[in-house]
């Protein structure tokens, strides 16, 4: 075992990577979203387009590793240097946002084939800025709350019941604050979506600085809510929390919580549910860098990706995530058990009724800020 | 070369400090004082903390084996010199979270992780001060029945005062900018280390200009310390 | 009788001292190799469920090797580099009169000295506008930054160490500065070159803060990898790569102890 290993190592080591069309896919997320792209997406890739070969790259993890490639390309087109390096990037919405906003992306979407599955309120619009036409959602991602139902038979349907749950059980409730990862954010948004009453209007803009008094009063309610609950270290924090039972219910990335289930890291008994009025769902989106030097084979990429087909088997079979195309197109294609683990606990209900989007940017920042002055 | 990479960029980043879109201002100081004071005591406290932790180690420990050399002891007190601040954070966080997970992120861990990571160190500096002490002293001592312990206390520490207050600021500044134990042991609520923020500024939120007053803040803390590092190095 | 009693005691009390600065030193370490062996450690039990080599057979994945290439590629590149400079640099300092030695000196020990995550955030965007970020010569040059500190510092020590007279006697017999160096003194000089160059070659093995900002998007190195599967809570593979990590620095510690001074052991506490 020892040796054959140390010889893979080296061999590993010393043979170059063989040369082809090399598409440079930079992703933003973490190590499991790699390996999607590297062992499943690019292979499968290469089977109909033998001319191009992948080169997925990650580039960290969390808002930091999407930032990145939002500081690179901006470098490359300050610079004012041609074509890119980056064909392809998986990119947060505040960022794919904010390059939309900069023109730093190529408006690809209507050459697809797939085009018109591309649907939905986040294809339009992200942080208040008009993304139309600018990006494919790899696969969407929805923040909800997770329980043990053995701790919790009748785990909270709202945030009022919430609220009243953690009262009921302090330390019992856990999510990453602001600083961990977008599921706190995202926690922290829906909290103010409903202490507010302003969804509407955070959302769809336009910004009007009046606004801040209601976001303010709401995130000092959070301060004293979080006087009885627990916040954990990171996204991977409340997953690890309430599977060691430290924590009773959390708010966490529903493709995570499949992930560490697929995985056997989880206890399969933990299940998730989405309270009302909602909690965003945060996609991540696929883009083409406005001077990419291998536009076209770029385009064929993602096209590949926004396959029902390929949806079905590599993003929700394999992975757990809720398909970033047309669903209705693709659920048709999924195994019933898949099915059955996708919804469990989140009906396709719950979902159009409760998934909230982010903030117009403005929002968030002042949400943020407001999150670190006054709850610290 | 050195300028290029190292001083150029710390003079960007001091005036960029002192910038906000275009204009000259102070808000970024404002920013860091409304939200990070508490975190600028906190890292204090923490390094503090650390720094006594440390010598309360390596003093006792380094006293008895000048008195009584021990090689294998003396020997481990050297390992932690070769193991990189990335694996020391995540050592002492894996060492924990079987069975107190909260200990690591609490600022008694990273106290504890940043004492661990820098015991090599002071014994390796507090060892050759005490080393360096006249023999003659310490047979007196002895013959007169004193113990390791006596002999620490009244005659090294007194003797290496200077030595141990040179490691004590080297360590001290190194903990105030620790950035790798503190992230590699990972921390939710409450307040961070100063450099955790200053990462958190700049790669969560983009925001260079906050980030880089934070930046001088620590510049400022850890110059304090250094002048008289390098007062000592010169002489 | 009252000899050996005492003796006994002394024995005792070493030993219990052996113990406990064992376990508080190198049981994090243990931890690290138990952490790499369990494939199933759930809470609340007090020791993994289940052992094996799932997460080490991992290493053989790309994901693994990439980073551990490109370290050693760029740590090499480092070393080469750092060498070149401080050789004839840490000469010059030991040697011949140069003016604002002391200052020179300094100056290299300032980027240990400060506070180095602001400074490579803003040397970051700096190297954006160069097209440094993100590739493998920008993170040489951030880490040769932190390298040559190690490397001045140790070679202008190696230098001085070597008697002068050596170098007069060669002088007297009529060597030009030049001759001299490359004839006697590098020659007496290796063993410190060669721990210098360790020195130089673990940092930049290690170095992680530089690597993760300048580095980003596209240069991975294993400290970073080990960063990324951390945050993850991927804590077997965090394990493994940070038990991979320690190998280079616990050769030297084995084989070297005898041969590095307490001077350049110095230096390792910074790494």
């Amino acid at each position: 075992m020892l040796p054959r290993m140390m010889l893979a190592v080296l061999l590993a080591l010393v043979v170059p990577a063989s040369a082809a069309t090399r598409l440079n896919v930079a992703i933003g997320a973490d190590v499991n979203v790699v390996e999607v792209h590297k062992t499943l997406l690019g292979p499968g890739f290469r089977a109909t387009a033998s001319d191009v070969e992948i080169n997925a790259v990650g580039t960290g993890t969390g808002e930091p590793a999407s930032r990145a490639i939002y500081t690179k390309i901006k470098a490359q087109a300050d610079a004012g240097r041609k074509p890119w390096d980056l064909d392809v990037a998986l990119v947060s919405m505040a960022v794919a946002s904010q390059m939309v906003k900069e023109g730093l992306l190529a408006r690809y979407v209507p050459q697809m084939k797939n085009a018109a599955l591309v649907k939905g309120a986040e294809v339009k619009h992200a942080f208040g800025v008009d993304v139309d036409g600018y990006v494919v959602p790899m696969f969407h991602n929805q923040i909800a709350l997770a329980y043990l139902p053995s701790k919790v038979p009748n785990p909270p349907k709202s945030f009022d019941e919430l609220v009243a749950w953690v009262k009921a059980n302090p330390g019992r409730f856990g999510y990453n604050g602001i600083k961990g990862g977008v599921s706190g954010v995202g926690f922290t948004m829906g909290w103010v979506y409903w202490k507010t009453g302003l969804y509407k209007e955070l959302t769809q803009g336009p910004f009007d600085k009046g606004k801040e008094g209601a976001i303010r009063e709401a995130i000092t309610a959070l301060r004293d809510f979080n006087r009885q609950a627990v916040i954990t270290n990171g996204n991977a924090g409340t997953l690890d929390a309430l599977n060691r039972g430290e924590i009773w219910v959390g708010a966490v990335w529903i493709d995570q919580l499949v992930a560490w289930k697929n995985e056997g890291r989880m206890d399969p008994a933990v299940t998730p549910v989405l309270p009302a009025p909602g909690l965003p769902i945060y996609p991540l989106y696929l883009v083409v860098p406005r001077e990419a030097a291998n536009r076209e084979a770029a385009v064929r990429y993602i096209d590949y990706i926004a396959t029902p087909e390929v949806q079905a088997k590599a993003i929700v079979e394999k992975f757990g995530w809720y398909p970033g195309v047309d669903a209705e197109k693709v659920l048709p294609l999924i195994s019933p058990k898949s099915r059955a683990l996708l919804f469990s606990g989140v009906s396709a209900q719950d979902l159009a009724r409760y998934s909230r989007q982010m903030p117009l940017k403005e929002y968030h920042d002042l949400i943020t800020l407001a999150y670190e002055e006054i709850v610290r | 070369m050195l300028a290029a990479v190292f001083l150029w960029p710390l003079g960007v980043s001091v005036v960029a400090s002192f910038v906000r879109e275009g204009q000259w201002t102070l808000a970024n100081y404002g920013t860091v004082a409304r939200l990070y004071a508490r975190d600028v005591a906190y890292t204090i406290g923490v390094a503090a903390a650390g720094t006594a932790l440390t010598f309360a180690a390596a003093i006792p420990l380094c006293g008895w084996l000048r008195v009584r050399a021990f090689g294998p002891i003396e020997f481990l007190l050297k390992v932690p010199l070769f193991v990189p601040f990335v694996v020391v954070g995540h050592a002492l966080r894996v060492f924990w979270s079987p069975y107190v997970p909260s200990f690591s992120a609490s600022w008694a861990g990273i106290a504890t992780a940043l004492a661990w990571k820098h015991l090599g160190l002071a014994a390796l500096l507090l060892l050759g001060a005490f080393r360096g002490t006249d023999d003659s002293y310490l047979e007196a001592a002895r013959q007169l029945g004193a113990s390791a312990g006596r002999l620490t206390r009244d005659i090294l520490v007194p003797m290496a005062g200077p030595s141990l207050a040179v490691t004590g600021i080297l360590i001290f500044s190194s903990m105030l900018a620790s950035f790798s134990i503190p992230l590699m042991m990972g921390r939710g609520g409450g307040p961070q280390m100063l450099m955790i923020d200053v990462y958190y500024r700049y790669g969560q939120h983009g925001d260079f200009a906050t980030a880089s007053a934070l930046g001088v803040v620590a510049y400022l803390l850890a110059m304090g310390a250094a002048l008289v590092y390098v007062r000592r190095l010169t002489r | 009788m009252v000899g050996a009693r005492r003796s006994l005691g002394a024995m005792a009390v070493r030993a219990g001292a052996l113990a406990v600065a064992g376990f508080l030193i190198l049981g994090p370490l243990v931890s690290l190799g138990v952490w790499s062996l369990a494939e199933r450690w759930t809470f609340p039990s007090p020791y993994p469920q289940r052992f094996g080599f799932r997460y080490w057979a991992r290493m053989l994945s790309g994901d693994f090797l990439e980073p551990l290439r490109t370290g050693l590629v760029i740590a090499v590149i480092v070393t080469a580099l750092a060498l070149l400079f401080a050789v004839p640099l840490g000469y010059a300092l030991a040697r011949l009169r140069v003016p604002g030695r002391a200052l020179i000196l300094l100056a290299f020990l300032l980027p240990q000295a400060f506070p180095q995550l602001p400074v490579f955030a803003s040397a970051t965007r700096e190297f954006y506008r160069f097209g440094l970020a993100g590739t493998v010569t920008g993170v040489v040059l951030v880490h040769l930054v932190g390298g040559l500190v190690f490397a001045v510092w140790t070679m202008t020590a190696v230098f001085r160490a070597i008697a002068p007279e050596l170098e007069e006697a060669a002088h007297n017999l009529g060597a030009s500065v030049t001759r001299t160096f490359l004839g006697v003194s590098l020659p007496l000089a290796v063993p410190g070159i060669v721990a210098s160059a360790l020195l130089v070659f673990l940092y930049s093995l290690d170095e992680f803060t530089g690597t993760l900002l300048v580095g980003a998007p596209f240069v991975t190195t294993l400290p970073v990898y080990m960063y990324t599967a951390s945050v993850g809570y991927e804590l077997q593979i965090a394990s493994v790569t940070a038990l991979v990590l320690m190998v280079p620095g616990a050769v030297l510690l084995l084989l070297l102890e005898r041969v590095l001074k307490a001077d350049y052991l110095v230096f390792f506490g910074q790494l």
